[in-house]
């Protein structure tokens, strides 16, 4: 589980550098002084989050199965929505969001909603319900490993998601190549 | 540089992000409720009234009300919360060509946003703190300088 955790870690700090670094190469040139500036801040940010990190508790592993299953219904039915439905990511998500919201405890909502994050992709980067479901049961392996550390950062569940859908793209590539 | 679309695109982030944080910690709702509220009326409301920049609002909204799910703990008061919306709302009008159609993507832009904000407040923080260290070195080393004397 250790092992899983600092993971989930390395992915999520991954994924924010990579996301500024991309920002900084494909940006324009007006805005590399700001971009760089938020960049020192949040390593400044990551580095005071790691030192006052809450120990890491015990998740049962009927707890684990719990949160998956979750990410895994909440990804596949923003996608439908999105999608299939024709309502949009954000009408998709935000809905998905209320009804968790409303109907879980607090941490399986915040799970429900970071999967929902995973349905808001376009079809060209999930492109059937299947790679939906695959995203999805990532994001909520990503979720339960990280753990407490990046609690109360708004934007985890975010992160989760996007590394998750990356994740995905890249196995979807190599199967298609 | 800067246009008017750049602002309108900061106002809907400081809403987004504030109403996120109001609902989830003034009215105690829950983080996620608190966000999803926001993301479900930007959603439905902006692109109907404002046209194809409506949807750009909506996103930036979407984006800083992800960050607007921050913990009390983390973010106390409105200043904070403006500033990370600034952040987060900025950050998404230049970084339209990262990740595009990932899942995510905004949810990362806005948990950029929240730690810079967090980095920035904490490095303000240690200023006084080193100060208060240097002024109290410097009156130890004259009172035992003096007491030597």
């Amino acid at each position: 589980m250790h092992r899983a955790r600092m993971g989930g870690w390395a992915l999520y700090i991954a994924t924010g550098i990579g996301f500024i670094a991309l920002a900084l190469l494909s940006g324009d040139p007006l805005w590399m002084l700001p971009i760089a500036l938020v960049a020192a801040g949040y390593f400044a940010g990551l580095i005071k989050q790691m030192r006052n990190a809450a120990p890491p508790g015990n998740t049962s592993r009927n707890e684990i199965l719990l949160t998956m299953a979750i990410a895994i219904a909440a990804a596949s039915a923003t996608w439908f929505i999105n999608h299939e439905l024709g309502y949009g990511a954000l009408v998709a998500s935000g809905l998905i969001g209320v009804i968790a919201g409303v109907t879980l405890p607090h941490h399986l909502a915040g799970a429900a909603y970071a999967a929902s994050f995973v349905g808001m992709s376009a079809n060209a980067v999930l492109p059937t319900m299947t790679t939906a479901w695959v995203a999805g049961a990532i994001a909520g392996i990503i979720i339960v490993s990280t753990g407490p550390v990046f609690g109360g950062i708004g934007g985890k569940g975010g992160t989760a998601a996007a590394a998750a859908v990356l994740i995905t793209s890249a196995l979807i590539f190599t199967v298609g190549a | 540089m800067f246009s008017m679309e750049l602002l309108a695109i900061l106002l809907a982030a400081v809403f987004g992000g504030v109403t996120a944080h109001f609902v989830s910690v003034q009215l105690q709702r829950g983080a996620v409720l608190g966000s999803a509220i926001v993301v479900l009326f930007s959603g439905l409301v902006f692109p109907a009234i404002f046209g194809p920049l409506g949807t750009q609002l909506a996103l930036a909204a979407t984006t800083a009300s992800y960050a607007g799910m921050i913990s009390e703990q983390k973010c106390a008061g409105l200043f904070p919360m403006v500033a990370i919306s600034v952040v987060a709302g900025a950050f998404f009008a230049i970084s339209h060509s990262v990740f595009p159609g990932v899942g995510g993507r905004l949810g990362t832009i806005a948990a950029i946003a929240c730690l810079s904000v967090i980095g920035y407040r904490s490095l303000l923080a240690q200023v006084p703190v080193a100060r208060t260290q240097q002024e109290q070195t410097e009156s130890y080393a004259g009172s035992h300088g003096n007491s030597g004397d």
